[in-house]
């Protein structure tokens, strides 16, 4: 991970910015390539870093698409970013109690090491993954939601640490926090396998090894009350475009902190709708609409194209020789005692 | 897992009418990928009371008879299932109920006498000088880092637990696999180029190419290794290497001449083995499933196991190892709360 982070990060430096000319992607969907039985051949390592919002930013409000010279403007505060991040001084903690920590008294974290958000925006150059609804915006919040969410977040604030259980699905090794499912970019490790046959196509996402089997024989869903923190996939082509259709989540599956939709924890009436669709060579289109009728006032959808990868998935440790949670807890514990000292 | 056999009553009709039509009815030795590969794909299921070592009982047994593996099965099984766990005896914690949450209601067993087929007595061949020195140094030095997988080496924290108990690695899923408490099936995926080993248990999935690249560089090491495959014929060669040395070269539930009692063994260490399995399938319903461990570093020969794999109608369930479950956490503290009572003893 460590050293292909690093590879790519030289690569993307040396090889900026090439499709500047493209909006609209250039190759008809016929022209990609196909099995031997006649699907189109979605198989690979495929990388889905971008540094493209997810939302549409505020100053950006009526715009669709950068510019390509806007986009590349950004591409290269990315690069300068790695490059400045990569070069500066390490930041040094000096031991204090149990925790180790920086000049400010805040603990340490993560380097840029460990960081991979890639340094390109999307090939569209649009301005949000989101493409609908068409502000590139979130919908908004039905009420009750609303009122849901401001209970379960009273909650955590209140209970930040009493257990494991207070942290989200990702903390918890439960899920990756980025591959969902939906896949939506983030950290680091953001490579999906695909392998597929005429039966089943299989998503292999190296944060967490996490496996989806999804089966395109239209067999009937799962039971009602089977639920899954990756849902119950089925998948059917349209066209030369994977359609996989998702249900049987967990409900209030607080998968991860790092995205909106991770973060109010949608219900057990969400449903997934994932449309693969390979436009060239080297591009993996992917949509996700998430629609949850007891959280969103309507669904709306992501778009992230991948880029192919010619590195191999490697195994992917989440608690081993991780020590946050424990210590997370400790130090809440070490909170309360101190409060209850100062008494 | 609870679910899994609840659940998969429930769906077993539906799903069984939908996924495996194309299995039945023709000729299983000619089923072929569109491609022309043999087709080993499906849901295939590994559990028996068969052991991995020929019982001394069965010394001059090559096979058994039909007759005689089911009596074993079922008296296996009735042992296990009158045992009852959840009424332990005093001082004792209990286990899991073995009716309900282990395979051992199913009285399985096999007319080959052992798992282990070579060497021919059917017995784990003896450790090289080298690797008892190590193994030796190992203990005398705290036996961390711990390869077990199931048990451990104390509680003074959860590394050391074994590795099955910390949910990296599986009990039963190895590799190799081997028959073990629960969720024995893997499905098998085949594409051109690719076959993929899904594990039910922890949802551990090995990728393995077909197209002859070379392995990753020996500085690369992983829980489950590298893996390659080729064809030999009619059989799926899968060679594995790239092992860390964080895990044994083979640590299967065995009698532990040692301790002299049954329980996990961690024999030598990953980084030199070379792992290499064959999947045959032998007929519609069976998948024959066998492995090499060849180790020159820690054993005195190689040693290879056979296990026939059955068909199952049952899809795999999502995998909950740490999830609700308290086990580790309650080891912990419960090695906590001893010493605390040590030192109250002790400071009265």
């Amino acid at each position: 991970m460590h050293r292909r982070a690093r590879q790519a990060a030289a690569a993307t430096a040396s090889v900026l910015w090439l499709g500047a000319a493209a909006a609209v992607p250039a190759l008809a969907q016929g022209d990609a390539p196909r099995t031997p039985w006649g699907h189109p051949d979605l198989q690979g390592v495929w990388d889905h870093r971008t540094i493209t919002p997810l939302e549409r930013p505020a100053e950006l409000a009526d715009r669709e698409f950068l510019t390509a010279e806007e986009a590349a403007s950004l591409e290269q505060a990315a690069v300068d970013r790695a490059a400045y991040l990569l070069n500066r001084p390490p930041e040094t903690t000096t031991a204090g109690g149990n925790v180790d920590r920086r000049a400010d008294g805040t603990p340490g974290f993560y380097n840029d090491f460990w960081l991979d958000n890639g340094t390109r925006a999307v090939g569209t150059r649009r301005t949000s993954l989101v493409i609908d609804p068409p502000h590139g915006r979130l919908p908004a919040l039905l009420e009750s939601a609303q009122r849901r969410i401001e209970r379960n977040q009273a909650y955590r604030r209140e209970h930040p640490a009493d257990s494991w259980l207070d942290f989200d699905a990702t903390d918890r090794c439960l899920v990756g926090v980025n591959n969902g499912p939906p896949i939506l970019p983030a950290a680091y490790n953001q490579n999906l396998l695909v392998v597929q046959n005429a039966e089943w196509v299989l998503l292999v996402a190296e944060m967490i090894h996490t496996v989806r089997v999804i089966p395109l024989d239209g067999r009937p869903p799962l039971p009602d009350h089977v639920r899954q923190w990756a849902g119950d996939a089925r998948g059917r082509w349209e066209g030369d475009t994977l359609v996989v259709e998702t249900s049987n989540f967990v409900p209030d599956r607080w998968w991860t902190s790092a995205n909106p939709m991770g973060r109010l924890a949608t219900t057990g009436s969400l449903r997934l709708t994932e449309r693969f669709t390979r436009l060239d060579t080297d591009t993996l289109e992917y949509e996700a609409t998430v629609d949850d009728p007891e959280t969103w006032s309507r669904p709306w959808t992501v778009s992230i194209p991948m880029r192919r990868s010619d590195q191999p998935l490697y195994e992917y440790a989440c608690h081993e020789g991780n020590y946050s949670m424990p210590n997370m807890l400790a130090g809440e514990r070490a909170a309360e005692r101190a409060a209850a000292g100062a008494r | 897992m609870r679910q899994r056999m609840v659940g998969s009553i429930a769906v077993a009709a539906v799903l069984a009418a939908g996924a495996w039509t194309a299995a039945a009815g023709q000729e299983p030795s000619a089923a072929a990928t569109p491609w022309g590969d043999p087709d080993l794909q499906g849901v295939w299921e590994y559990w028996t009371f068969t052991p991995l070592e020929r019982p001394a009982e069965l010394a001059d047994r090559d096979v058994l008879t039909a007759e005689e593996a089911a009596a074993i099965g079922q008296r296996l099984s009735d042992e296990a299932v009158g045992r009852d766990d959840t009424r332990p005896a005093a001082g004792q914690t209990g286990g899991y109920n073995q009716s309900f949450w282990t395979e051992r209601s199913r009285p399985t067993a096999l007319t080959q006498p052992s798992l282990l087929v070579d060497p021919p007595d059917g017995r784990i061949p003896p450790l090289t000088q080298g690797a008892q020195r190590r193994a030796a140094a190992h203990r005398a030095a705290g036996q961390r880092p711990v390869r077990l997988r199931a048990t451990g080496i104390g509680a003074d924290g959860p590394e050391d637990r074994g590795l099955a108990e910390r949910c990296l690695v599986g009990f039963s899923t190895g590799p190799p696999m081997l028959p073990g408490g629960y969720n024995n099936n893997i499905q098998v995926f085949q594409a051109p180029g690719y076959v993929v080993l899904l594990a039910e248990m922890v949802h551990d999935v090995r990728v393995v190419p077909l197209d002859g690249r070379p392995h990753l560089p020996s500085g690369i090491r992983q829980w489950l290794g590298d893996s390659r495959g080729r064809w030999e014929g009619d059989t799926l060669v899968v060679e594995t290497t790239n092992f860390t040395d964080k895990i044994a070269s083979f640590s299967p539930m065995a009698f532990d001449r040692e301790r002299g009692g049954f329980g996990s063994l961690a024999l030598g260490t990953g980084d030199s083995l070379r792992l290499v399995e064959r999947f045959t399938r032998v007929d519609a319903e069976t998948l024959q499933y066998e492995f090499t461990i060849d180790d020159p570093v820690t054993f005195t020969r190689p040693l290879t196991a056979r296990l026939p794999m059955q068909r199952s109608d049952l899809p795999l369930y999502e995998y909950a190892c740490h999830e609700g479950n308290y086990g580790l956490l309650n080891i912990l503290l419960g090695a906590r709360a001893e010493e605390a009572e040590q030192a109250a003893g002790a400071s009265r």
